[in-house]
């Protein structure tokens, strides 16, 4: 674009020198030869004799522009503005200056023979400017034909999160997060939709170019922006591994304006548990044991214990001793993070770099989260020829963890089922912590502080390096080479303990006799090679942007499990210890890819983009391991067209469509799905009471050497709308998803006897259709000044079909929380998983009534649930079972809200979803009556024959009818309207900072901040926000509340300093 | 200087451009196991084939906990302890029928299947086995004992079921039910097998015998309704093993408590025929995994725990307790009551005393007297009360005695009544129980006598459920005795999640 100002004079010897000559190096190649003629001769620069030039830099009302960054162009000469906006610079008539000032476009100055100058920079539309990230290069938003989203940093570090995709909830339409867990614990993203039935829907997380997993060890604050490739035709540059979506994540480079800037970014913050459920206590339990088993328990009915202190020494009894368990587990959780960040540059060189600190102490005993990281970016430009920069990362985390946080008697489980009258704490026993008597308190749920505090607390410490180098040679100024060299590290240990203790309980874990130590290792090195030829030019009013790339990635795992006893608490490692079991696995992955782009546009108004990716992938059986992912899309600047030119209203008007194939990351299917080997020695038959007399080698499950990749199919129609200059913005999408060979666990039958029940085939069709809305306004004039951005997204879900011989398949069975019985239902012409079973027609009020009703089972009896008979055939029986509804939402929505007034900041961000259903299974615990345990104080409604006028069945042992099996008993509307966030921040007025701080602080801003502290939902558990804590975690499951780790509410106080 | 880094850069993209991978890194293998093609190919990896087998038998799928809920739940022998028997149990117990996707049946349904899949496994293998000829026939003798096992207990428990004998080669080589008579014919055809492949005695305890598999087949061939072949099956093992005069000595076994071994058990004796071994490593662990695999994981078995006084889920039925003759010294031996004493070390301590207070189960009714009783037969109690501690009792499958009163059976059916006597009065003859002679005259005589006698002697052993479904099918309920579980239907429902995975059995 601004080739017109270099003039091609005749070369200095110097600069031939530091270009050219390198080149002959090659000159027995006259290709080489003829190119470097080329671009000697495009770089060629005038060097007159120099002298200074002085200026002054204003904005369009005139007032100057302190620090702008003056450099001289094709030089390492630069310098900055000073507070009047002056500057002065050695140049020479000829000579191009380059002003720039972040918030203002880029001016170019040609030196005429004055040395006086004074320039005016325009303010930039930073919407119409941005530059988006699309993989392999970059992309001016106005030039993008696919559906990507961006949210900066600033956005991004608005919620006091760990990690990128907690971050992104809400942020971006169609982008769905769901919290899963406590501290440290990676929540459910999925991207348009679930995408596979059987595989996690994660996306592809991208960082500086290097494609990575793990995110919660990477540090938000180092973010500069997040870029979000939804759609088929932007997401299928990384073809195989695209299906669920691509996040790029760009971090921070330092600016070229020859200053350093400092930055410090903390906050400190608490949480607690926002919802508590209503528990019997110790009274109401009585009430409920009487008639759930005909008698109190013996600790609160046999005289001789209800007048026993709860321990020797205690004063109080049995009789009279109350734990609120929830009061008892639950506890405010701290947290607390701190960055700081140098970053500088000029023309040779720029550079960010930062230290960050983060830690979390969760709601719920021994959780938590810590971690230390660095960073350091830099980027160089060694000639005009060649740019060389790396981005460093290294990072140490540590999670605590509570081993029993998932699972059918999940701590959280317990904390519900455990007697109010026990203690939780014992001095007189081994450890501290009390048990349950099976005998005396009527049934054996476990201590849950003793399980999290003593039993179970383990701790993962992660040691992350992400590096990547690269070398940039700039053959011409359109056509370029980049070589990027990257290694992704991450050695993890997981460490458990597990001591000697006694709680003198009676149940299944009350004791442990000997103390277990587990010592496990996981190695992880990934190599990353991208070899990449740019070229971007333009041809009158045309314009070429293509690449070319070869890569390779690799992945070497090293798993490393030992474990083994001690008969002493005071020896916590593997030292001499008995017992002992170890084991190693290797695994390792490759991936070889060669990508091709090409984007076009004519007169900057229409445009076509077109990409091919050909993967090749080690994970497949032989003849499996090629693919390839083409994609296309074409767009139209409809507000470039000359009828436009003359409306002012319009500031953007865009059409486009796109089309694509994208895969699913077949490495999450394990390094060899397809090929099944024996597992020689697994077990042992103890002959002759011999433990190990009988090693065992078996083969456990079914091979598929037939299976490929999962590809999806996608259409993309979106257009977007700017007024006003863009003060208000509008996108809006449409999409159609559909893959075809989706890759489904095939349940086999349990007959054909294998332990892994299912084999994992290419065998099924789904289609996600949806609609994506993202509307702003920002009114940018004035004192008061407030903007204003709303998400919303539609996705609808259908399976197409399943293999041939595979109706359909259900999941969710557990034996404590359904009764046995599965949950979901996968079939086609339903949403993925929708919620399956009985419809729930009334209470038997007689006995009369159960027998001229259908036959449920034998053990019905009056205030049992009366089923609905779908079939007709007069019998209750799984036939019965119908669609009760599905875990995804008919839409999910955000708003955001930003306003300032003077220096006062003010944001709240609502999310929310609706018309999705929640399986609350935790209710099976609460109010199930299955087996006997403490409850919810739903069980006090029970139908009684003088209580009759409930829809609380009967409390009767064993619960005979199945009350409890999966129905609409316990199905409840998700849909919940969260106030995510709200944060007042203030601003320091400039002039008294400067004066008290004598000009080293630049800014400072203080704010406060709270999060879900409002929500709005009918639903009855912790959080409707269910993520997927199943046993077993297959994602079938999604939707079903096993109990959850609810989100906590938190108040921060936070700073942001600028030096 | 700006010259050389030039260089150098150069030189550093080329280097890297150098090392690039080739496709040759796409061909990554299993580096932690052997691939199907290069095991099971001597006589000693076809064992380790053999002993999976084992391994699945001894799983909390079988053996080591849901297979004797099975059928003591579905037997007349056993009553809920209380409220705290959990709802599948409780089902099975109480339901004439369970429902399909009761967790207890589905564990047994998957346990045994898994048995006979390894089973085909190991016998597909065998002719591929040249290196000891002498063990591979050995090995396939204890695969097709297993296996049949395995159907036996399918066909006892569902009727028609599916029939594999051949490891599957494709996910839609699913089959639709056989015939009982078909599964029997499999059964029969094994046990014949490996009575001609397996030694008389064992390299190893616990290895299935020639002893084993004929005691094996004189009970199916009962159960078919064959008395004659039963007989002559049942022949070859009479004789072969002897009664041990301690009644007792046949569910005791090694018990440990941290590192002090409290008591060693009779496992393996002399009345021994085939019994599945578990061993008690002095830890309260338990495979909660279900599946017998895991190199390191205990291989301890519930049944103490269960039936204990600390869980009491399961307790002896009334009926069971009245089956007792007054003075027969067995009750003593199966069962505790309150006021008996327990943790007597075997005799050598005064023990503790039981109360009501201190054991948490229901009352049970034996002849009006209203007391607290759990199983004693199996159980740890007289050697630890510690709450919570899964056992290592081996789990006698067949005893010689239950091979006498079979032969006592048969003779009832299709021999003399005073012949089956001859048989019973062994049994009642043990020095520790020493009870009176009967003198049998009638087949119905015979046949009560005998329905006592397995009652008694067996009972807990998890033969009555079986028992209860041959006498019923030949009409013996009720023209000799009350049907012990009126309305109850003969055979499970085929588990829901086969029903969902098969289509053949829709």
């Amino acid at each position: 674009m601004h080739e017109s100002i270099i003039k091609t004079t005749a070369m200095t010897i110097n600069i031939y020198n530091r270009l050219c000559k390198p080149i002959f190096f090659f000159d027995r190649k006259k290709v080489l030869a003829i190119l470097s003629l080329l671009f000697c001769t495009a770089f060629t620069l005038t060097a007159h004799a120099q002298s200074t030039v002085h200026g002054k830099v204003m904005d369009e009302a005139g007032k100057p522009v302190p620090s702008a960054s003056v450099t001289v162009k094709g030089t390492s000469r630069g310098t900055t503005c000073d507070e009047n906006g002056s500057f002065s610079i050695s140049a020479s008539s000829g000579d191009v200056l380059v002003i720039s000032f972040v918030g203002f476009i880029n001016k170019e100055v040609e030196i005429g023979n004055e040395n006086n100058i004074t320039v005016s920079l325009t303010p930039s539309n930073q919407q119409l400017e941005q530059v988006i990230v699309i993989g392999y290069g970059t992309q001016r938003r106005t030039a993008v034909t696919g559906a990507i989203s961006t949210v900066s940093g600033k956005t991004l570090n608005e919620l006091p999160v760990i990690s990128v995709p907690e971050a992104l909830q809400g942020r971006v339409p169609g982008v769905n997060v769901v919290e899963n867990g406590s501290p440290g614990s990676q929540p459910i993203v999925s991207i348009r939709g679930i995408s596979s039935i059987t595989y996690a829907s994660n996306p592809l997380y991208v960082v500086d170019g290097f494609p990575t997993g793990d995110l919660s060890t990477i540090d938000t604050r180092d973010i500069e922006s997040v870029d979000v490739l939804k759609d088929a035709s932007a997401a299928a540059i990384y073809g195989s591994r695209a299906t669920s979506g691509v996040i790029m994540i760009t971090t921070k480079k330092g600016r070229r304006d020859g200053k350093l800037h400092v930055s410090l970014n903390s906050y400190y913050g608490i949480q607690n548990v926002s919802e508590r459920l209503s528990l019997l206590n110790p009274e109401q339990f009585d009430q409920y044991a009487t008639a759930y088993r005909g008698s109190k328990v013996s600790r609160r009915s046999d005289p001789a214990w209800v007048n026993t202190p709860i321990y020797q020494g205690a004063n109080t009894t049995y009789g009279n001793n109350v734990t609120d368990w929830q009061d008892a587990y639950f506890r405010q959780g701290n947290m607390t993070q701190t960055n700081i960040g140098v970053s500088g540059g000029n023309d040779i060189s720029r550079f960010y770099a930062s230290a960050g600190f983060f830690d979390q102490t969760g709601i719920a005993p021994a959780v938590g989260y810590r971690r230390y990281n660095f960073r350091i970016n830099s980027e160089h430009t060694i000639s005009k020829t060649f740019n060389f920069g790396e981005n460093l990362y290294l990072a140490y985390g540590d999670q605590s963890y509570d081993n029993n946080e998932t699972g059918t008697r999940s701590n959280l489980v317990n904390v519900i089922k455990m007697m109010p009258y026990m203690p939780v704490y014992d001095p007189t026993t081994n450890g501290g912590y009390r048990g349950v008597n099976s005998v005396l308190d009527g049934g054996d749920p476990t201590n849950p502080l003793e399980d999290a505090e003593l039993k179970n607390p383990g701790s993962r410490t992660t040691v992350k390096v992400l590096g990547t180098v690269y070398a940039e040679i700039n053959f011409t100024r359109w056509l370029k080479f980049r070589s990027t060299f990257g290694v992704d590290y991450a050695n993890s240990l997981d460490y458990r303990f597990s001591p000697i203790f006694n709680d003198s309980g009676t149940v299944a874990g009350s004791s442990a006799i000997q103390a277990t130590i587990t010592n496990n290792r996981s190695i992880s090195a990934v190599q990353l090679y991208t070899e990449q030829l740019s070229f971007d030019k333009n041809f009158g009013s045309h314009h070429v942007n293509a690449i070319a790339v070869y890569e390779y990635q690799g992945q070497k795992i090293r798993n490393e499990n030992a474990s083994g006893n001690q008969a002493s608490n005071d020896l916590k490692t593997l030292n001499n210890a008995s017992n002992i079991s170890a084991q190693t696995l290797v695994g390792e992955n490759s991936l070889i890819s060669y990508v091709g782009r090409v984007n076009y546009d004519f007169k900057g108004k229409y445009l076509l983009s077109g990409a091919i990716r050909r993967d090749g992938l080690s994970v497949w059986a032989p003849g499996k391991k090629w693919a390839t992912f083409p994609s296309g899309s074409i767009g139209w600047r409809i507000d470039q067209e000359n009828f436009m030119k003359n409306q002012t209203k319009i500031s953007e008007l865009k059409v486009r469509a796109g089309y694509g194939i994208t895969g699913l990351n077949g490495t999450i299917l394990g390094n060899t799905p397809w090929l099944v080997g024996v597992n020689a020695n697994s077990a042992y038959y103890p002959f002759g009471n011999v433990i190990s007399s009988g090693p065992a080698s078996s083969i456990q499950a079914f091979g598929n050497k037939d299976l490929e990749w999962e590809k999806t199919k996608q259409i993309n129609i979106g257009f977007d709308l700017g007024l006003l200059n863009n003060a208000i913005t509008l996108s809006a999408e449409y999409y159609q998803r559909k893959t075809d060979n989706l890759i489904l666990a095939v349940p086999l039958p349990p007959s054909m006897g294998y332990l892994t029940s299912s084999v994992i085939a290419n065998v099924a069709a789904m289609k996600n259709n949806g609609f994506e809305l993202q509307a702003g306004y920002n009114d940018g004039k004035g004192v008061f000044q407030w903007n204003a951005t709303g998400n919303l997204s539609i996705i609808t879900n259908n399976v197409i079909s399943l293999a041939p011989g595979v109706p359909n398949i259900e999941a969710g069975s557990d034996v404590d929380l359904t009764e046995g019985y599965n949950v979901t239902n996968t079939a086609p012409g339903h949403p993925v998983q929708s919620f399956y079973g009985w419809e729930v027609e009334g209470i038997f009020q007689s006995g009369d009534e159960i027998s001229k009703s259908p036959f449920q089972t034998g053990g019905t009896g009056p205030g049992d649930i009366k089923f609905r008979d779908l079939d007709g055939n007069d019998t209750i029986d799984i036939r019965d079972r119908t669609f009760l509804g599905s875990f995804i939402p008919k839409f999910s929505y955000s708003v955001n809200l930003g306003a300032n007034y003077k220096n006062f900041g003010l944001t709240l961000f609502f999310q929310g979803v609706q018309g999705n259903k929640i399986y609350n299974a935790l209710r099976t615990t609460t109010e199930g009556m299955v087996r006997f345990f403490n409850a919810g104080t739903r069980v006090l409604d029970a139908w009684t024959p003088s209580n009759t006028n409930t829809n609380v069945p009967r409390a009767e042992s064993s619960d005979p009818n199945q009350n409890a099996r999966p129905s609409t008993r316990f199905l409840e509307d998700g849909s919940y309207l969260r106030l995510k966030n709200i944060m007042v921040s203030y601003n320091v007025p400039e002039k008294s900072l400067q004066s008290l701080t004598k000009g080293t602080v630049k800014n400072l801003n203080i704010y406060v901040s709270a999060q879900n502290i409002l929500t709005f939902t009918k639903y009855s558990g912790y959080d409707p926000e269910v993520g997927n804590r199943a046993p077993g975690s297959s994602s079938l499951t999604n939707g079903i509340d096993y109990a959850v780790y609810p989100q906590p509410k938190g108040y921060q106080i936070g700073i942001n300093v600028n030096f | 200087m700006k010259r050389n880094i030039n260089v150098l850069f150069i030189a550093i993209i080329l280097t890297i451009g150098l090392i690039i991978a080739c496709d040759k890194k796409l061909d990554v293998t299993d580096q932690n196991n052997p691939t199907t093609e290069s095991y099971f190919k001597t006589a000693l990896e076809l064992q380790n084939g053999v002993n999976a087998i084992y391994s699945s038998l001894r799983a909390g799928n079988l053996v080591g906990r849901e297979w004797f809920f099975t059928h003591d739940m579905r037997g007349a022998e056993t009553w809920a302890g209380g409220s705290q028997l959990e709802a599948p149990r409780a089902e099975l117990l109480k339901q004439p029928s369970p429902s399909p996707s009761n967790s207890v049946m589905t564990s047994v349904w998957n346990g045994t299947y898994q048995m006979i899949n390894r089973a085909n496994l190991v016998i597909s293998k065998a002719p591929t086995v040249t290196d000891d000829p002498a063990l591979r026939d050995i090995c396939v003798g204890e695969a097709e004992f297993l296996r049949a096992w395995a159907y036996f207990e399918l066909v006892t428990m569902w009727g028609d079921v599916p029939v594999y004998t051949d490891p599957i080669t494709s996910t839609s080589d699913y089959k639709a039910k056989s015939p009982a008579a078909d599964v029997y014919a499999i059964i029969i055809s094994d046990l014949t097998d490996a009575v001609a492949k397996l030694p008389a005695t064992a390299a190893q305890q616990g290895r299935a015998t020639s002893g084993a598999a004929n005691a094996l087949l004189g009970r199916v061939e009962m159960q078919k309704g064959d008395y004659a072949a039963a007989k002559e099956a049942l022949l070859k093992v009479y004789g072969k093993y002897s009664l041990v005069p301690n009644y007792s000595d046949n569910f005791d076994g090694d018990i440990k408590l941290g590192s002090s071994q409290l008591t060693v058990g009779h496992e393996f004796n002399s009345e021994s025929v085939f019994e599945v071994a578990f061993v008690d490593k002095g830890d309260n662990n338990f495979n909660w995994g279900y599946t017998g695999e895991g190199a390191t994981n205990p291989v301890s078995i519930m049944r103490s725990q269960e039936y204990g006084i600390v869980w009491g889920n399961v307790i002896p039925s009334d009926q069971l307790l009245d089956e007792f003759e007054p003075n027969d010294p067995r009750y003593k031996y199966t069962f505790y009551e309150s006021g008996d004493h327990i943790l007597t070390m075997g005799g050598t301590e005064p023990g503790v005393a039981l109360t009501e207070d201190g054991m948490n189960v229901a009352q049970s009714n034996h002849d009006g007297v209203v007391k607290k009783r759990v199983f004693r037969k199996y159980s740890i109690l007289d050697w630890t009360d510690d709450g919570f501690h899964p056992d290592g009792i081996n789990q006698r499958m067949i005893r010689y005695a239950d091979v006498l009163l079979m032969l006592a059976e048969c003779e009832a059916e299709v021999g003399s009544p005073s012949q089956a006597a001859k048989y019973i009065n062994e049994v009642r003859a043990r020095p520790s129980v020493n009870m009176p002679p009967v003198t049998l005259t009638t087949k119905n005589q015979a046949l009560a006598a005998v329905m006592h006698e397995r009652s008694v002697e067996l009972a807990g052993e998890e033969v009555n459920n079986i028992d209860i479904l041959r006498w019923r099918a030949k009409g013996y309920y009720p023209s000799i005795r009350p049907d012990p579980k009126p309305g109850q239907v003969n055979f499970f429902p085929i588990p829901a999640s086969e029903i969902a995975a098969n289509p053949l059995l829709k």
